[in-house]
C-alpha cells in the first residue's frame, strides 16, 4: 500500500496499523515523489501498490492535482490501483469532488478507525 | 375718542361721500379698468389661499413652517378684501370698511414679515431634492462599504473555520490515534516510540494553535493605530536584520520609494508585511541564480500600491492561483516554508481594508501587489 500524507506522525500512525494486517506499506510526505515513484515502477507488479491512501491537503502539489495527474498516469501501469482519499477535511465540497474521480473508492475521514482500514484491506 | 367711536360706528354708512363714480371725471373705460382689474385681482387673491390650504392639508404631516402658511393665507385674503373694497367704492363709498380693512391688512403684512424673518435661517437649512438626492447617494455609498466590510469579515470567518477544521483536526486526531496505539501496544520499545511521537504531535498542534493565535489577534483588533511612516524607515532595518540571510544567498535587495516615500499605516503591520514579502521573496529564490528582489510603490487613485518582485522559482498560477495566501499551504519543497507567513501578511492588509494579488510566472519570478 502506498500512503500520501505530508504530516509524518499521521503516516506512522497508519503505518503501525497496517503492518498488524500484513500490509506493506510506502510512505510518501509529497506527491511529486510519489508519482515519480509510480511512474519508475508503472511495469513492476511487485512493488506497485494495490491502493493508495491519498492526503487532500499536501505542499505543493495537492491531492487533486495528484489525482488528475494520476488518472493520465493508471492506464499505464501493470496494477490496477485504487484510491482512498484520506482527509481531515468534513466538507462536502471536498467529498463531493472526491466522487467525480472513478479511480476514488472512498473517502475516509480522519481520525481513521482501524476497523474501517481492516475494511480496505481485507 | 370721539372720531374712532363714530368711525366703527358708521363704519357701514357711505352716505358722506359721493359714490366714486361721481367723484372727479372717469371715463367709462378708466372706471371699468379700475374696477374690474380690482375685481380680478380680488379673485385671484381668493383663489390662492384655497391653493395653499389644500396644500397644507395634502402635506400636514411633515410640512414645517406650518404657522407662515397660515399667515401667507390671511395676508393674501386681506389684501384680496382691500382691492374688492377698492372696487366697491365706486358704487358703495364705504371710505371707512375700506381705511379699517387696509389697516388689517397691514397689521397681518408686518406680522407675516416678522414670522418669515424668524423662520428664514431654518428655512434656508433645509435641503433641496436635489442636495437630499446627493446626501442620500453618499449615506448609500457608507453603506455599500459597510456592507462589503461585512461580507468581507464573513469570508474571512468562513475561512477561519475551514482554517480551524483543517488545521486542528488532523493533529488532534493524531493524538488520539497515537493513545490508542499506545493503550494497545505492549512492546515497551514501541510505546516509548509512540510517546515521543506524541510529544512531537502535541509541538507541532502548540505551533499551530499559535499561528491561529496571531491570525485571531489581528482579526480583534479595531481600532489600529496609524501613523506616517516611511517606507525607508520601515524596510531598511529589515534588510539589516536578514543580511545573514541575504549574504548567504548573494542576494541583491533593492527599492524605489521616490514615487510615494510615506503610508499612514499601523506600524507593527506595514513591518510585518515587508518582513514577510522580503522573506518569502529570499525562502523561494531559484537555485539557478543569485536572488534579486525589488521593492516599489506608486500612487493610484488614490491608493497606495507596493510591488515587491523577485526572480525566484515562481507559481504555477494556473494551478495554484486561488491558494498562494492560504495558511499552511507551500508550494514548493522547502524545509524553510511553513505557509503562515503569506496568510499573516494577507489578513493584516485586508484588516486594514486593503488588498493583496501576485502574479507570478513558473522560473521566472513573482510580483506581489499590495493595495493599502
Amino acid at each position: 500500500m502506498l500512503i500520501i500524507d505530508d504530516n509524518q506522525v499521521t503516516c506512522m500512525i497508519l503505518t503501525e496499523i497496517l503492518e498488524k494486517f500484513q500490509v506493506h506499506v510506502t510512505c510518501f510526505n509529497e506527491a511529486e515523489s510519489a508519482l515519480e515513484y509510480l511512474q519508475k515502477e508503472s511495469g513492476n507488479m511487485d512493488l506497485l501498490p494495490e491502493i493508495i491512501l491519498l492526503d487532500i491537503n499536501l505542499p505543493a502539489m495537492d491531492g487533486w492535482d495528484f489525482l488528475n495527474e494520476f488518472i493520465t498516469l493508471h492506464t499505464q501501469l501493470v496494477k490496477k490501483i485504487t484510491v482512498y482519499m484520506i482527509s481531515s477535511s468534513i466538507s462536502e465540497h471536498d467529498m463531493n469532488k472526491a466522487q467525480e474521480y472513478s479511480v476514488v473508492k472512498g473517502y475516509l475521514v480522519k481520525p481513521i478507525a482501524e476497523e474501517e482500514i481492516r475494511k480496505i484491506v481485507l | 375718542m370721539n372720531e374712532v367711536k363714530e368711525f366703527f360706528q358708521k363704519l357701514f354708512i357711505a352716505d358722506d361721500w359721493p359714490a366714486r363714480w361721481h367723484c372727479g371725471k372717469w371715463t367709462d373705460f378708466h372706471g371699468w379698468l379700475y374696477i374690474l382689474s380690482n375685481l380680478t385681482i380680488w379673485l385671484a387673491y381668493f383663489i390662492i389661499p384655497i391653493a395653499i390650504l389644500y396644500f397644507l392639508k395634502k402635506r400636514q404631516d411633515d410640512l414645517p413652517f406650518k404657522r407662515v402658511f397660515w399667515l401667507f393665507i390671511l395676508f393674501i385674503l386681506a389684501c384680496g378684501t382691500t382691492h374688492l373694497c377698492d372696487a366697491m367704492l365706486f358704487y358703495y363709498p364705504v371710505y371707512r370698511l375700506s381705511a379699517l380693512m387696509l389697516f388689517l391688512t397691514a397689521v397681518i403684512s408686518w406680522a407675516t414679515i416678522a414670522s418669515l424673518i424668524k423662520v428664514l435661517p431654518a428655512a434656508i437649512g433645509i435641503k433641496s431634492p436635489a442636495q437630499l438626492e446627493i446626501i442620500i447617494k453618499e449615506r448609500t455609498n457608507e453603506l455599500e462599504i459597510l456592507s462589503n466590510n461585512l461580507s468581507n469579515q464573513n469570508v474571512q470567518l468562513q475561512n477561519f473555520a475551514d482554517i480551524t477544521t483543517h488545521n486542528l483536526r488532523a493533529p488532534t486526531s493524531n493524538l488520539l490515534a497515537l493513545i490508542d496505539l499506545y493503550k494497545k501496544e505492549n512492546n515497551e520499545e514501541k510505546r516509548a516510540l509512540y510517546i515521543q511521537k506524541f510529544e512531537e504531535a502535541s509541538i507541532h498542534l502548540m505551533g499551530t494553535l499559535n499561528d491561529l493565535y496571531e491570525v485571531v489577534k489581528i482579526n480583534k483588533q479595531n481600532n489600529i493605530k496609524k501613523e506616517l511612516l516611511h517606507f525607508e524607515d520601515i524596510l531598511k532595518p529589515l534588510i539589516t536584520e536578514v543580511s545573514v540571510d541575504i549574504e548567504k544567498r548573494k542576494a541583491k535587495v533593492t527599492y524605489d520609494f521616490s514615487a510615494c516615500s510615506e503610508i499612514e499605516y499601523s506600524k507593527i503591520y506595514l513591518n510585518s508585511i515587508l518582513l514577510n514579502l522580503l522573506t518569502n521573496a529570499l525562502k523561494h529564490n531559484s537555485p539557478e541564480r543569485a536572488p534579486v528582489i525589488h521593492f516599489k510603490t506608486k500612487k493610484h487613485e488614490g491608493r497606495v500600491i507596493l510591488t515587491c518582485e523577485d526572480n525566484g522559482l515562481g507559481i504555477d498560477m494556473k494551478k495554484y492561483g486561488d491558494k498562494v495566501f492560504r495558511l499552511h499551504k507551500t508550494f514548493h519543497r522547502n524545509p524553510d516554508a511553513r505557509g503562515v507567513g503569506l496568510f499573516l501578511t494577507k489578513t493584516q492588509i485586508e484588516a486594514m481594508g486593503g488588498s493583496i494579488s501576485v502574479e507570478s510566472e513558473v522560473n521566472t519570478g513573482s510580483r506581489f501587489i499590495v493595495i493599502f
